[in-house]
């Protein structure tokens, strides 16, 4: 089953939580912004927790527990539910700062007490937990403390908080700042409720972090919510020895929700995929889809496959988990790991003879440094997968990690030059650029000053790795969850500004990036790194444009075909180029107009008019476009050196209504976004346009200037993003 | 950032290699101008034709181009292939040189190809080898490659990359004519600047050698290719000769150049590779029943009321949270995803052995460093490289592939150049880039606590692993799921009976492990198991057809309501569910149990 957790966050709201030193925010603004972060969180990644809010500080009382005596001053502001846009906005725009203090451990048990009552007659709830936030400013009543930590203990309720920098027990007290960074003194007061809220922490094993560390704290409120179902099977030791098995995914790399499309107008309108089949011939004939067969294409030779066909050829395996051999672990590569998931196998529930001959295999495997190779199949359906089992043993447990291993197939076999890393060089060719002593030295540096392995120094001056994959969050999934909140709010704002946290997260610890400072500059002057000056071979049809405007400039010397036919044995060689063809036809064009023996050049242009023409409308998305742009500057080009533009004018006005009409008017967008239009009087004397009415063309088609072309992956993306 | 800002050409140079970007697969070729086109150039005198364990080098040569041509139709169908003879008596080439023959011209094998191919495997001698073509050692290996040259200048297609393979047994080719060899030395200059690469494939018989220092270095030496390593030991056995050209066949195309910044202002750029990539059935397509011609796909996004025609500006995106339609312009969706510059940027360093085994998303990339963008990246690299394998370190980097991924954190795994005993390099000089989870990405699994082992049973498992232990390498083992793919669409192509019957080497020989360890086998279940044990309830498959039927019937038995407010749905199988759902008329976001579970419990608001 799911897991899912009744979550209470108690939010401090009185005065000392709005303090802070000019230009830093406060402890209430840090406090509200990373409750925004676990909301987001539970609401965009669908997780079933439900969240309760209770205010500690407000003006008035409300809560069951208030007698009119004792619990004052605290709100449940929001009863256990799921977390929806309502509560996001009133956490963003409704909470205000009060001067009355609240007791923090009475919002605490005021907490508690709702989870309790609130989980009562709704199911499905396998956790229940308390976030405090504050800064422990406000006076508290320790009465009955030990009661609390009881109960707590006895409904097993998580305890987490959030607050200010706890003191350093060793009492080596500058090495950090107070709240959010800065270095504040702490009150009496405050040390007092540290004193408190420590003891209560160590008492329920709960957990505390620093208003600054709201991210990586995140991972305590993570929505548990990807279930993963036990995948149960025998695994087959040998003929005669099964274990029977399960395996539930360990890690997998979690995907975004996938946007839909809609339409801009009214995204309620629904919409749909429609799919039509065409010949290849002149008018693209449509066919139905029930006269289409699929086929696999066999070099040049395409192959029809029958539903027979496909019916008898399908591989046919069953579902298992076979031994093929068992391995040294030397024998498996870090980076022939394949497949997106790693496994974890242990003996299928309550079977403990299952158990027991696993931890036989799992301390033999570790003790000999080995792994077992297996076959899996999933099921059926599947196709079989080579993988290894690999031992793991904590304190606690035991399992065998799987994961998938290549197949000859998936091998690539490149040769790469070898590097000159060896104690002697001098057979390579590139020993030249064999790293001097100096310049190792500085590497070395380098490595010792960037050891993250112990850079996160934490209160009690005990190191910890940085980055660890565990408390590293993919900064996406927050940048993603933190527009669509905005978006969902004020629907016509811009996307907002990274959040500074999720940008921290990317960077090295600040000390990290110190330590290494010095060292970089070094290098730098040891390491000689120079840009290649290389001629941007922009092709876009502008610069061709361009190029060709000014009569007397170079000749169009973006366009590659002019450099293939520079050098000998190309020259000699050409064989004879009678049609313009889809693979270069910038080349075959250029080839048929320059043979010297016959006039081609009309009968070149309809040919590549018809290619472009093709081109574009074969085009996977805006893919072939470029070239397409290429197609028609060049024909433009030549129309005008050959003084013939009345064949180009007349085309391009009828490519505006042929391609509008075939539904590529983004090609167009491109002809108009770079500016290319019919030929006029000033290029060339013959035509009987004027300038005026050559921009005019383009008129009313006006384009955002900026890059409007979107990359082929883009496309791609969306397409798939269709397909799902 | 700062660092890379004020660099614009990154940019331009970058988005422009000529890789693929997409998860790689390997036969998306379908970019302009990437096919590859390649030349058997195979020695056709008389000692290729002695006969040593039943195969001449000849045949060993025509076995490794057949082998080539068809794995290059199942791979990438867009490369170019041809095959020259030198050697013969007769001719045929579009210069008219003497004894040289272009058996094939360069273009897209198919079906006929690999059957003429086979006839030279068959009896009587080599399809008459001698009497069709003939043999004759007054060659020139000048005017041989002059072929191979002309064979690629005059290919009406754009070829991205130009390679030529030498077959030849003879150490030293014109040995009383130092003017052709001379030439021959020249013209392989020739190819090298125009492009094309040479690759000496050299055999030996038995009892002969090969003693490349008589000529072919010298020949070699003039290509000062990049990929300049040890020149491999001559090949006598076809799967050497295999393994060499196989790490030949392909062009290493990278599939992006990037920077890798190892601090402010401090950058240098490597070309990023995939040495490993599942590789996955072609795609099909789509064929018109009653001529076989492909036919095009076009689809439109419409309006489901009135049909209208939508462009993409017409359209948005967006995704629903409880109860609100939230949208986006596809450019918005592109920002939301850009964080910055691409490349590798190092974080710093940690000890090789933080990096567990569990930490694995997806199949690894390989960097190599790369000139052609900056200068002295070599030198840089080789200094990291070298100080991390002495240092036993990895770096840790956030890496952003393009301009359209989102970053993640990789480890640069560094890996020193390693050969087989045959001197052909196995594993590149270079880093491995392993790419680690995200929090997100971690699950919880939770573990029961059972027993442990006794000594005497974890020894009895260590004998059992000791018996059955053996070397492991993923070459040995192909995909027989994709393999039976092939092997039928080769029947079917090449119009055989019946396709080659595919072995299936994911099974275990189970013989052999009886035989090896049937007893220790025994024994170690009778020290675990108790009497009588069977191992829990196995599960027979059951047959595709009857499980949805008695799902029928089982879901009518069942109070669907009443299970999930127990708890109780992942007791139920698939089929079950998926009538349930069916039943109930509720949309599901996927047919896994997991979703359809979700959907149930949605539906009845739990």
């Amino acid at each position: 089953m799911a897991e899912k957790e009744a979550i209470a966050i108690v939010l401090d709201i009185g005065p000392s939580m709005n303090q802070a030193p000019p230009g830093e925010i406060t402890s209430l603004q840090s406090s509200l912004n990373a409750i925004t972060m676990i909301l987001q969180r539970k609401i965009f990644a669908e997780a079933k927790d439900e969240v309760a809010l209770v205010l500690c500080g407000t003006a008035d009382t409300q809560n069951d527990l208030a007698d009119g005596d004792s619990y004052e001053n605290i709100t449940v502001k929001r009863t256990l539910c799921l977390p929806d846009w309502p509560l996001l906005e009133m956490v963003q725009k409704d909470i205000q700062p009060s001067s009355v203090s609240g007791d923090f451990i009475d919002a605490t048990v005021v907490a508690m007490d709702h989870l309790v009552k609130g989980i009562q007659g709704k199911k499905g709830f396998t956790g229940k937990r308390i976030i405090l936030f504050s800064d422990l400013g406000g006076e508290f009543g320790e009465d009955g403390l030990e009661d609390i930590v009881a109960s707590m203990k006895h409904e097993n309720v998580d305890f987490n908080i959030i607050g200010p920098d706890f003191d350093e027990e060793s009492g080596d007290g500058d090495a950090k700042g107070g709240a959010n960074g800065h270095k504040k003194e702490k009150t009496a007061q405050q040390q007092a409720g540290e004193v408190v809220v420590r003891s209560i922490i160590e008492a329920v094993d709960g957990a505390h972090y620093a208003f600054s560390e709201a991210l990586p704290a995140l991972s305590f409120f993570q929505a548990r919510q990807k279930r993963s179902m036990a995948w149960k099977v025998p695994l087959e030791l040998g003929p005669g020895l099964e274990i029977p098995v399960q395996g539930l995914i360990k890690v997998q790399a979690a995907t975004a929700k996938s946007f839909k499309k809609v339409y801009a107008k009214d995204p309620d309108e629904q919409i749909t995929t429609v799919r039509t089949y065409h010949l290849n011939d002149d008018d693209e004939t449509e066919i139905e889809k029930e006269d289409t067969v699929q086929g696999h294409r066999y070099g040049n030779t395409l192959v029809p496959f029958s539903q027979d066909d496909l019916e008898n050829m399908k591989f046919k395996a069953t579902k298992c988990l076979k031994l093929l051999c068992f391995s040294k672990s030397d024998d498996i590569k870090r980076h022939h790991y394949m497949g997106n998931s790693v496994m974890a196998f242990s003996a299928q529930k309550g079977d403990e003879a299952a158990a027991l001959a696993l931890s036989a295999i799992i301390k033999a495997l570790y003790e000999t440094n080995s792994v077992a190779i297996v076959r899996r199949c999933y099921s059926a359906a599947a196709s079989p997968k080579i993988g290894f089992l690999s031992p793991h043993i904590k304190a606690n447990y035991e399992c065998l990690f799987y994961t998938e291993l290549p197949f000859m197939e998936d091998l690539r076999q490149f040769t790469f030059g070898s590097l000159p890393i060896k104690e002697d060089n001098s057979d390579l060719p590139n020993k030249k650029q064999q790293p001097s002593s100096d310049q190792l030295k500085v590497m070395d540096d380098l490595i010792e000053n960037m050891d993250l392995s112990k850079a996160i120094v934490d209160e009690d001056g005990d190191t910890e790795e940085a980055f660890k994959p565990k408390l590293t969050f993919n900064p996406y999934f927050q940048r993603l969850y933190q527009c669509i909140q905005q978006r969902g709010m004020s629907p016509d704002a811009p996307l907002p500004e990274l959040s500074s946290i999720v940008e921290k997260s990317m960077i090295p610890p600040e000390n990290i990036v110190n330590n290494a400072k010095p060292v970089v500059v070094k290098m730098k002057t040891l390491f000689k790194l120079e840009m290649v000056k290389k001629d941007k071979e922009e092709k876009t049809g502008q610069n061709v444009f361009k190029d060709g405007e000014s009569s007397d400039g170079p000749p169009a010397k973006k366009v590659k075909v002019d450099d293939d036919l520079k050098g000998g044995m190309e020259d000699i060689t050409k064989s004879k180029v009678t049609e313009v063809g889809t693979v270069d036809p910038v080349y075959d064009f250029k080839t048929i107009i320059s043979q010297k023996d016959e006039d081609r050049f009309e009968e070149a242009c309809k040919m590549m008019q018809k290619k472009l023409i093709e081109i574009v409308m074969d085009s996977f998305g805006t893919q072939a476009y470029s070239k397409a742009m290429d197609c028609l500057t060049v024909l433009r080009q030549e129309s005008i050196k050959n003084s013939e533009p009345k064949m180009f004018n007349t085309y391009l006005r009828e490519l505006k209504e042929t391609i509008v009409g075939k539904g590529k008017k983004d090609f167009w967008d491109r002809i108009v976004y770079d500016k290319v239009t019919v030929i006029d009087k000033s290029e060339c004397p013959e035509s009987d346009v004027t300038k005026e009415e050559a921009d005019r063309l383009l008129e009313g088609d006006v384009v955002k200037t900026e890059d409007t072309a979107p990359t082929q992956e883009e496309e791609a993306d969306d397409l798939l993003a269709e397909m799902d | 950032m700062a660092g890379f800002d004020d660099l614009p050409t990154w940019g331009g140079n970058f988005a422009d290699d000529d890789g693929d970007e997409d998860e790689g697969e390997y036969q998306t070729q379908t970019r302009w101008g990437s096919k590859d086109g390649l030349i058997f150039l195979i020695d056709c005198t008389e000692s290729m034709f002695e006969k040593s364990e039943e195969q001449s080098n000849f045949e060993l040569a025509i076995k490794c181009a057949k082998n080539v041509i068809q794995n290059k139709i199942i791979s990438s169908d867009k490369d170019l292939m041809g095959i020259v003879f030198y050697g013969t008596e007769k001719e045929s080439n579009s210069s008219d040189f003497k004894h040289i023959y272009v058996n094939f011209d360069l273009e897209l094998p198919g079906a006929p190809r690999v059957l003429e191919l086979e006839a030279f495997l068959e009896e009587p001698e080599n399809n008459d080898f001698s009497s069709n073509y003939g043999h004759n050692d007054n060659y020139s290996l000048s005017e041989a490659m002059w072929t191979c040259q002309n064979m690629f200048s005059n290919c009406s297609q754009k070829i991205g990359y130009k390679r030529v393979l030498l077959f030849t047994n003879n150490d030293i080719p014109h040995s009383h004519n130092a003017a052709l060899q001379r030439q021959a030395i020249k013209k392989a200059k020739d190819l090298a600047e125009t492009g094309v690469e040479l690759e000496l494939m050299h055999m030996q018989n038995p009892g002969q050698t090969f003693d490349v220092t008589l000529f072919y270095r010298d020949l070699l030496i003039e290509l000062d290719s990049e990929d300049t390593t040890v020149l491999p030991d001559p090949s006598q056995k076809f799967e050497e000769l295999l393994t060499r050209v196989r790490s030949k066949d392909h062009k290493k195309r990278a599939t992006g150049r990037i920077p890798l910044t190892l601090g402010e202002g401090m950058q240098l750029s490597v070309g990023v590779y995939n040495l490993v990539r599942t590789c996955t059935k072609p795609a099909a397509v789509k064929l018109y029943k009653k001529t076989n011609e492909e036919v095009k796909t076009v689809s439109k996004t419409v309006l489901t009321e009135t049909a209208e025609v939508l462009m993409p500006q017409d359209l948005k995106v967006s995704q629903e949270y409880s109860g609100r339609k939230i949208c986006f312009e596809n450019e918005e969706v592109r920002e939301m995803k850009n964080f910055g510059a691409t490349g590798l940027h190092l974080m710093g360093f940690k000890p090789t052995s933080s990096l567990k085994r569990y930490l694995h998303t997806k199949p690894a990339q390989f960097i190599y460093p790369d000139e052609s963008i900056i200068e002295g990246s070599i030198t840089a690299f080789c200094a990291l490289l070298k100080k991390c394998i002495e240092k036993d370190v990895i770096g840790l980097c956030k890496y952003i592939r393009s301009k359209s991924s989102t970053p993640v954190f990789v480890a640069l795994l560094p890996q020193e150049e390693e050969f087989d005993e045959n001197n052909v390099q196995v594993t590149p000089p270079g880093f491995h880039v392993i790419f680690l989870p995200f929090a997100d990405d971690m699950r919880k699994v939770t573990h029961e606590n059972t027993p442990r082992a006794k000594t005497d049973q974890v020894d009895k498992a260590k004998d059992l692993i000791k018996k059955l232990t053996r070397p492991f390498r993923s070459e040995d083992i192909e995909n027989p799921a994709l393999q039976t793919h092939y092997a039928n669409l080769e029947a079917l192509a090449l119009d055989r009976d019946a396709p080659d019957s595919v072995q299936d080497l994911t099974l275990p020989d189970e013989r052999g492990i009886t035989k090896r360890a049937g007893k220790i086998i025994e024994e170690f279940k009778e020290l675990v198991f108790p009497e009588g044990y069977t191992p829990g309830a196995k599960r027979k498959a059951t047959p595709a057809g009857g499980a949805a039927k008695k799902a029928k019937a089982e879901s009518q038995d069942i109070d669907i309501r009443k299970e999930a407010e127990d708890g109780k749905l992942g007791k139920l199988t698939v089929p079950v569910l998926k009538e349930a759902v069916k039943n109930l008329k509720i949309k599901t976001t996927g047919t896994k149990k997991a979703d359809l579970i979700d959907a149930i419990t949605d539906h009845f608001d739990l």
